[in-house]
This record gives structure tokens, C-alpha cells and sequence, in this order.
């Protein structure tokens, strides 16, 4: 039991330094092409364990874009998304749900669902994350064009590196 | 209660989505400029909107007020008008303008009552006595004369309406100075007759009728309407002229009385002809 906390704690804190130390100045380097920013942080929103109520995960989700908002600071624009995807998530998992179901106790992880529905359940997740995140960064649909073009090259690059992230470290749990 | 918690199970989820999501963006639009300015941009196009409207009918409402104090602001501009003002120069535009004394001055009114279907017709106006008004002064409006006060109280005053059988003013036309006068007809409210202009003066269709301030009532060069039809009967030594009336009495709403400061000298210098 304690176990399982310990780990998404583990899993929280690791994501989260790999995200605002590495990955927001990776994102920054992109500096003539501003339309890739890459996150990777989504995945630990994705990872929670089944059994894990609605409300909690919205308000995890909520805690962990209000995080990473510290870092980039940019209140509340990271915890919109979220907590739009941490809502979401029981909706895309149902839709990409293997033939033997989930175990409750467990991670939607590559280990545990297999790689095809990893992926597609992935892709699904981390796109409506940034659609939604850049939405809301610039607030405005005037601007669909550059939050399109944003989306999308971003959404490339997170998912190689969220795809890289389970084959690094291949999480059971 | 129990019905309240089963809600919150069933929900739960979509509360806290929405409850949260609303803290989210309310800190975005209040920690982040960019979005902020967007946020304030956009609110403020409604706001300014709704203000906007808001202020029409406030302004709406206090049109009445709005419109009484732009006829006393009238009033007092009309008194400033050289036509108001009396000359003691010999040769105009030789003196200073310490020359120009006030001839007239203008109490602005309200029409309370009025008629032009009548044969007589008589119009009841907001000011009295107490206001400075007097019988037998005129009543202009900006479009023209527009009667005699024949009775006073301490707040209201009655005007002999120019559409009255009785009621006579001094008129003449603009382009020549020919003078005669002003009288209703007693059925369209809109013409009245020009008579005693004289046949050896020229009268034009379209030509311009003014008070000439001979009566002491109005002053003069006030525009009252344009010829519409002349008529020379054989043997007559007049023109029977119909004029057009430029004002609409029937939907007159602000009149000025006029009172003139110099009548007193005027009649006081025209006494001896009534001897």
C-alpha cells in the first residue's frame, strides 16, 4: 500500500525536476522555432494508478499543474490543463481499454497494457493536453493558427519523449 | 442530505473539474499579463457595451430635464442676438458695443395645453407672473412667432395662439420691407393669410415673411413663413397673399416669451397718436 504512494511521490518529484530543468530549457533552445515546448510532466497524470477516485485525480492533476506552473511561472495555465486531462482520463482509458481489462491496483504502463495501447492511449492524452494548454496560453482563438502549429509539433516531440521514458525506465507500476 | 451526497459521488468528478478549472483560469487571467490584457480587453468591449446602454436610457430619462435646460440656455442666447439688442448709434457699426443696449430679453416656457384645430385657438404654457410674464407680450418659438399672452397667474400664462381669428401681427416681406399683416385663415393650421401688403410692391412666390418688431411684441427679422399664392382682385388696392407657416404649432413643445425692456418708451413715444 504505502508502497504505491511512495512511488507516484517518487514518480511525482522525478518528473517534475526532469520537466523544469531539463525539458523547459530544451524548450527554450528551440529559440527561431518557437513552436516545440516539450512536457513530459502529463505522464505522471497518465500513470496514476486505476483505482484512483475522479475527484482525486482532478485534484492531483490540479496539484501537479499548479507545480510545474511555479517553475515556469505561469500561474494557473499548466493546472488549466490538467486538470482538463486529469477530468479526461477516465474517458480515454475506457476508449483504449485492452481486451482483459485493467488491474486496479496498477499503472496504465507500457509493462502493464502493452506497447500499442500505451501509445495511442498516450498520443490520445498528451493531445489534448496541449491543445488545451496552449488554448489557454494564449487565450484567445484568434490565435488558432499558432496554437494549431504549436500543438502539433509539440505533441511530436513529447510523445517520442514520453515513448523513450517507458522504454528507459520500463515502470511496472 | 443523502440525496445531496449521492449527487457529489455521480458528480464528483465533473464538480471538481469544473471547480478547479475555474480556480486555474482565474489565476491565469490574474497572475499572467498577456492573458490578463486579453481578459480585460475583451470584458471591458462588453462592459463598455452594456455602460454604453445603460447610459442612453439614463440619458433617456432625463431628457425632459436635459431639454428644459437647453431652452433656458436658448433664452438667454436669443437675448444675446443683435436682434434683441437696441441700437443707440446713429450709423450702425459706427460705436462700440457699449452702444448696443438690451432691448430684449426671452423667459423660456413649457407648452402644458394646446389647440389648433379650434377656430380660436389658445396655447397654456409653465411660467407666470412670478416668472416676469406679462399680458400682451409676445411668444416666439425657434420657428417663428407664435402668439400673445392675453392672460396671466402666479404659474401659468395662456398665449392667443397665432391661429386665432382675432390675433393680428405686424409682418412684412423680407426682400422688400412692404408691410402688412399676419392672419390665420381659421382652417389649415399650417397657412395664413399675408394681407395689406399694397399693389404697387412686388411680391414673388417663395418670398421670405418676417416679423418687422412694429407691434413691440416680437422682435423683428423673425422668420414666419414664405409666400405660397398671390392674388391681385380687380380693384383692389391689395394683394391677397396665403403663406405657408415655417413653425408647427401642433407639436410645439418650448416657447419663449418675450419681453421687451423698451416698450414702455415706445408706447410712451406713440401716445399722442391715440390722442
Amino acid at each position: 500500500m504505502n508502497n504505491i504512494y511512495l512511488t507516484q511521490a517518487f514518480r511525482f518529484l522525478f518528473l517534475l525536476l526532469l520537466q523544469v530543468l531539463v525539458f523547459k530549457r530544451l524548450s527554450l533552445s528551440f529559440e527561431s522555432f518557437n513552436y516545440i515546448s516539450v512536457f513530459i510532466y502529463p505522464i505522471f497524470i497518465l500513470l496514476l494508478p486505476h483505482r484512483i477516485s475522479h475527484v482525486a485525480l482532478v485534484v492531483v492533476g490540479f496539484l501537479t499543474g499548479l507545480s510545474v506552473d511555479i517553475f515556469y511561472s505561469s500561474p494557473g495555465i499548466h493546472a488549466a490543463a490538467s486538470v482538463f486531462t486529469a477530468y479526461m482520463r477516465p474517458t480515454l482509458l475506457k476508449i483504449f481499454e485492452p481486451r482483459g481489462g485493467y488491474a486496479a491496483n496498477q499503472s496504465p504502463t507500457k509493462h502493464q497494457v502493452g506497447i500499442g495501447v500505451f501509445i495511442r492511449y498516450a498520443a490520445a492524452f498528451l493531445f489534448l493536453h496541449l491543445i488545451f494548454y496552449f488554448s489557454v496560453q494564449a487565450f484567445s482563438f484568434v490565435y488558432i493558427k499558432e496554437i494549431l502549429l504549436r500543438t502539433t509539433f509539440s505533441f511530436l516531440v513529447s510523445l517520442v519523449f514520453i515513448v523513450l521514458y517507458q522504454y528507459l525506465f520500463n515502470p511496472k507500476s | 442530505m443523502r440525496g445531496l451526497i449521492l449527487l457529489i459521488i455521480k458528480y464528483g468528478g465533473f464538480l471538481s473539474f469544473l471547480l478547479l478549472e475555474f480556480i486555474s483560469l482565474l489565476l491565469v487571467v490574474n497572475y499572467n499579463n498577456d492573458q490578463r490584457g486579453i481578459w480585460l480587453n475583451s470584458t471591458n468591449y462588453f462592459s463598455s457595451q452594456a455602460f454604453d446602454r445603460f447610459d442612453n436610457f439614463v440619458k433617456f430619462l432625463n431628457l425632459s430635464t436635459v431639454a428644459d435646460s437647453l431652452a433656458q440656455e436658448n433664452a438667454r442666447l436669443r437675448a444675446e442676438l443683435r436682434s434683441a439688442r437696441f441700437q443707440e448709434d446713429i450709423l450702425e457699426g459706427s460705436g462700440s458695443n457699449d452702444k448696443w443696449q438690451q432691448h430684449y430679453t426671452f423667459i423660456a416656457a413649457e407648452v402644458i395645453n394646446n389647440s389648433v384645430h379650434e377656430f380660436n385657438n389658445y396655447i397654456t404654457i409653465n411660467k407666470g407672473s412670478r416668472h416676469g410674464i406679462k399680458p400682451r407680450m409676445g411668444v416666439i418659438s425657434n420657428e417663428g412667432p407664435v402668439g400673445v399672452v392675453v392672460s396671466v397667474s402666479d404659474y401659468y400664462s395662456t398665449i392667443m395662439s397665432v391661429l386665432h381669428k382675432e390675433n393680428r401681427i405686424a409682418a412684412s416681406i423680407k426682400r422688400t420691407n412692404a408691410f402688412g399683416s399676419l392672419r390665420w385663415q381659421g382652417a389649415n393650421p399650417r397657412i395664413a393669410d399675408l394681407d395689406e401688403i399694397p399693389k404697387h410692391t412686388s411680391v414673388q412666390i417663395g418670398d421670405t415673411v418676417q416679423t418687422n418688431g412694429y407691434s413691440a411684441k416680437f422682435p423683428g427679422g423673425l422668420e414666419i413663413g414664405y409666400v405660397e399664392e398671390v392674388d391681385l382682385k380687380p380693384g383692389s388696392n391689395f394683394y391677397e397673399i396665403e403663406i405657408s407657416l415655417r413653425g408647427n404649432l401642433s407639436t410645439l413643445k418650448y416657447v419663449y416669451v418675450v419681453n421687451n425692456l423698451m416698450l414702455q418708451q415706445q408706447l410712451a413715444a406713440e401716445e399722442v397718436k391715440d390722442e
